[in-house]
């Protein structure tokens, strides 16, 4: 496999390069795989937390505020820990009290998990937004591209304003519906 | 965060500026009554913005498939094992010959040879060799779990492997809560332990043969913590 240098890598991050997500993949997911496995996660969960990592280092570089204090690597497994340490906690009192009391162990140059609070409701919508259909998916993003009902019925074939109404409707509830049935949403509306 | 679903038809419809005057009105006054209300309608405003960040989402989109795709690839060859008859035959063939080949040993080795043989493996590894060296991430990780439960096992070269004579140092939070340190053998014996509690950090030199060791700190009532480390010449 071919291998980058870190500015390369934040390059092809800012323009999607395919092979350089291939790469962070290969390179990257491993450790955090490992971690989340080792701390009661699921595969599925490891995917899901690097995907939200990957996301808030993109959204950090696209508003210029990445500023790399440690290696990449360190980087994306110090954010992916604090994400997954931060839902353990959440999920249970008796971790949060352990983990108070260790939490000057934390790696402090890289990223803490109070700055990525704001993220957390973003990738719930995220995560959700992708278990859509296609169809549905294109029209909420019509939908808020503010096209008018008449092009959605034209892209879609739908047979009219009023049928197109009703699958952005349909869309609409279906998202809310998924994101009111994942854990972390329970888990939020909880706190 | 608070339920958006209930009102989130009236949500969109104020987002849109659908709403006639007095509906708006009635609608911004609620919201300077109800916290709740004006939180909900907050955390509706963050979805649509999430939504309309096609970047970020195409950018989570490219992860989500290359992941699945990894996933996919790195459990074909295991599926296609089992798919495949003769290979399913010489994969449960192959694992009959190693239960055989353990049972074997468990049944005909006595206890004695196999503390033997143990020591005589352990003494002549060269733990020197690259292969041994713990690499930074791994040491990383060993740490990171030994952080999320609160207690720590310090060894001077930063590592599982020890030399004997060493000094280990067991810590733990709170270290003023007194608790009893066991060192235990491949067997389950206990060779080494506090007998009282002690309060942390807690210094222990390494007085023991060659090999593999589990440790164990614990109260009166229950284990808390149990590690592995190994002890080499």
């Amino acid at each position: 496999m071919q291998q980058y240098t870190e500015t390369e890598i934040i390059n092809g991050l800012k323009t999607m390069d395919r092979d350089i997500l291939q790469y962070i993949v290969e390179e990257y997911y491993p450790s955090v795989y490992y971690f989340v496995r080792n701390n009661r996660g699921r595969e599925e969960d490891a995917e899901d937390i690097f995907q939200d990592t990957m996301v808030v280092i993109f959204d950090k570089i696209r508003d210029g505020d990445f500023d790399l204090k440690c290696s990449l690597k360190t980087f994306i497994y110090a954010v992916s820990r604090n994400i997954w340490l931060k839902r353990l906690i959440y999920s249970s009192r008796r971790k949060q009290r352990l983990f108070s009391e260790t939490d000057d162990f934390m790696v402090e140059e890289c990223p803490s998990a109070a700055e990525l609070d704001e993220d957390e409701k973003k990738f719930l919508f995220q995560r959700n937004f992708l278990k859509l259909n296609e169809v549905c998916r294109m029209i909420l993003e019509l939908f808020l591209e503010q096209k008018s009902y008449q092009y959605i019925s034209d892209r879609f074939d739908l047979g009219g304003v009023q049928s197109a109404r009703k699958k952005k409707y349909r869309c609409l509830q279906s998202l809310i519906r998924f994101i009111k049935n994942d854990p972390e949403y329970k888990r939020m509306i909880q706190l | 965060m608070k339920d958006i679903s209930k009102q989130y038809e009236l949500f969109l419809s104020y987002y849109n500026g659908e709403l006639t005057g007095n509906e708006r009105a009635a609608f911004e006054k609620e919201m300077e009554e109800n916290e709740e209300l004006k939180e909900a309608f907050s955390d509706f405003t963050l979805l649509l913005r999430t939504l309309k960040d096609k970047e970020s989402l195409e950018m989570r989109r490219e992860f989500k498939s290359l992941l699945e795709k990894r996933r996919k690839n790195n459990t074909s060859w295991i599926r296609s094992i089992f798919l495949n008859p003769w290979s399913a035959a010489a994969a449960a063939l192959f694992v009959l010959i190693i239960a055989v080949y353990f049972l074997y040993i468990n049944l005909f080795n006595d206890e004695g040879s196999q503390d033997q043989r143990i020591m005589a493996e352990t003494t002549s590894i060269d733990w020197n060799h690259p292969d041994f060296q713990v690499l930074p991430e791994y040491t990383e990780l060993l740490k990171i779990e030994y952080r999320s439960v609160g207690f720590m096992l310090l060894s001077p070269h930063d590592s599982l492997v020890m030399h004997k004579g060493e000094e280990m140092k067991f810590s733990w939070k709170p270290s003023k809560k007194k608790l009893m340190i066991d060192i235990l053998d491949h067997q389950g014996n206990t060779v080494i332990s506090t007998d009282e509690p002690v309060s942390g950090p807690y210094f222990q030199p390494l007085i023991l043969e060659p090999g593999a060791y589990l440790f164990r700190i614990r109260d009166h009532e229950e284990s808390l913590h149990w590690g592995i480390f190994f002890c080499v010449p």
